[in-house]
């Protein structure tokens, strides 16, 4: 029977090569976390610079990827064309704001402090309508870990209320006891699966076993 | 310990450091050790129900039923930085719904934030369409790139994210890697419109808002076992057992170290 045919050059470009640059790559960085030595600090950071360098081009096909999606649902004449045309506009106008002085330009900075910082906050205090309405949907839900789950949040809120340190001290203090003791040994626990989660994921990366980089 | 310390300072290793060694070192013993066994052993661990991972098994049956998307976000970190074991975790996700997605008429749509992290979720479609014969079928827009985050906030993200739950038809949201507080504006919304949600996150502080807001919650290190649980990948079977070996060995340390304190003997 005839052996399948091994393209030796198709195995370097997809397999071997990317596998040995991102072992190489990947043993160097570790070896900087443990070890301090100028050289080796030196190589370390430009290898991260580097890493810097691809990240910017990523943020081109990024932004392609945008105007390709919102120039095709204008073409389409789409139900959220008019949503499209003012993301592809308002990203044209500070792009052409910001070319003269640059992201850290005065440009740039007028339009951070005064459109997007005003704009995310007002966005970002929607949380305290979006938690209340989550804290009432769980409360509905007849399950243990839920009414573990509301019994906590009920004794923290209470215990967290200045004027009941006045009312009765226990309050606080059975605060503090379910912060200090329950809440912190299951954050512990909780972490400390966590660093061996994320400690296996980069061995595995690290060994090649997985390899998300290649064919 | 002077000795030791002097000698750790002569080779450029701080206490820190020395410190990280001494719990990393240990662990790649039962890594490896378990790593050379599996080819050798007949039998695969057994490992305990996670209803999230069985779910996602059940999603796509539905996406396909409804003829809805899933949406899927592997997070808003990037794939090269301090939360990248999170982001790998959602691209394993990522990778077991493209491959099914690919047998069936219904592409997943996949929201990106972090530009270094869309490549790799790009890849990972078109990879899939490649493993089940359908290379022709895969579109780059099944990937959509949303909006950088700004100074490492992802609110535009979370913000495009609610549009795409509010007003694309969607059949099952899931959302596995690292999140921050924003995660709350998107779960909650697909929430409110009552899809079902598969979510993982390893941030403490994001935890309360998956347990609150998932049909099925993947809590802490729940999201690091979906090679074991979903692509059924032997090196992801071994580093389990690896990571439950040195769990246990851990909490021993600790309670030994305890009593030792309360005996005064240390």
């Amino acid at each position: 029977m005839e052996q399948p045919r091994v393209n030796v050059g198709v195995l370097l470009r997809r397999q071997l090569i990317p596998v040995a640059i991102a072992i190489g790559v990947g043993v160097v960085v570790l070896l900087g976390q443990f070890i301090s030595n100028i050289t080796l600090d030196n190589i370390v950071g430009v290898l991260i610079s580097w890493g810097a360098i691809v990240g910017a081009f990523a943020l081109l096909l990024g932004l392609a990827n945008l105007v390709l999606f919102h120039t095709k649902r204008i073409v389409k004449r789409d139900r959220e064309m008019p949503f499209s045309i003012l993301i592809l506009a308002s990203a044209l106008v500070v792009f052409l704001l910001a070319l003269p002085s640059g992201g850290t330009g005065a440009t740039s900075q007028w339009v951070m402090r005064y459109v997007y910082q005003p704009l995310e906050a007002s966005f970002l205090s929607l949380l305290v309508f979006f938690i209340g309405a989550a804290v009432y949907r769980a409360l509905r839900v007849r399950s243990w870990e839920m009414a573990l789950f509301a019994i906590s949040a009920v004794i923290v809120l209470i215990g967290s209320a200045p004027f009941m340190s006045v009312v009765s001290p226990f309050f606080p203090a059975l605060r503090d006891w379910v912060v200090n003791v329950p809440a912190l040994a299951g954050g512990r626990g909780i972490l400390l699966g966590v660093a061996l989660g994320i400690m296996a994921t980069g061995l595995r990366l690290l060994t090649g076993i997985d390899r998300p980089y290649s064919e | 310990m002077s000795v030791i310390l002097d000698l750790l300072g002569r080779s450029g290793i701080s206490p820190t450091q020395a410190f990280m060694l001494a719990l990393f070192l240990p662990f790649l013993i039962p890594f490896f050790y378990f790593l050379y066994r599996a080819p050798r052993s007949a039998s695969r661990p057994r490992l305990r129900q996670i209803p999230a991972y069985a779910s996602l098994k059940k999603i796509l049956a539905r996406a396909a039923e409804t003829g809805q998307q899933v949406h899927v976000s592997v997070g808003t970190a990037s794939i090269a930085g301090t939360k990248t074991a999170e982001t790998m975790a959602g691209l394993y996700t990522l990778e077991f719904l493209a491959d099914r997605s690919a047998n069936s008429d219904i592409p997943p749509l996949v929201t990106v934030t972090d530009p270094t992290t869309m490549p790799a979720v790009a890849d990972q479609l078109r990879r899939a369409y490649e493993r089940q014969g359908y290379p022709d079928e895969y579109r780059l827009d099944y990937t959509r790139f949303i909006a950088p985050p700004v100074n490492g906030n992802a609110t535009p993200y979370a913000a495009g994210v609610m549009d795409v739950l509010n007003h694309e038809p969607i059949a099952a949201n899931v959302m596995v890697g690292a999140f921050g507080d924003e995660f709350l504006l998107m779960a909650e919304t697909a929430a409110q419109r009552e899809i079902f949600q598969v979510s993982g996150a390893s941030d403490l502080n994001v935890l309360p808002f998956v347990q609150l807001t998932a049909t099925a919650p993947l809590l802490g290190e729940e999201i690091f076992a979906a090679g074991a649980y979903l692509l059924d990948r032997v090196g992801h079977y071994t580093s389990l057992v690896a990571q439950d070996i040195f769990r246990i060995a851990l909490a021993l340390l600790i309670l030994v170290v305890v009593l030792l304190r309360a005996l005064g003997l240390v």
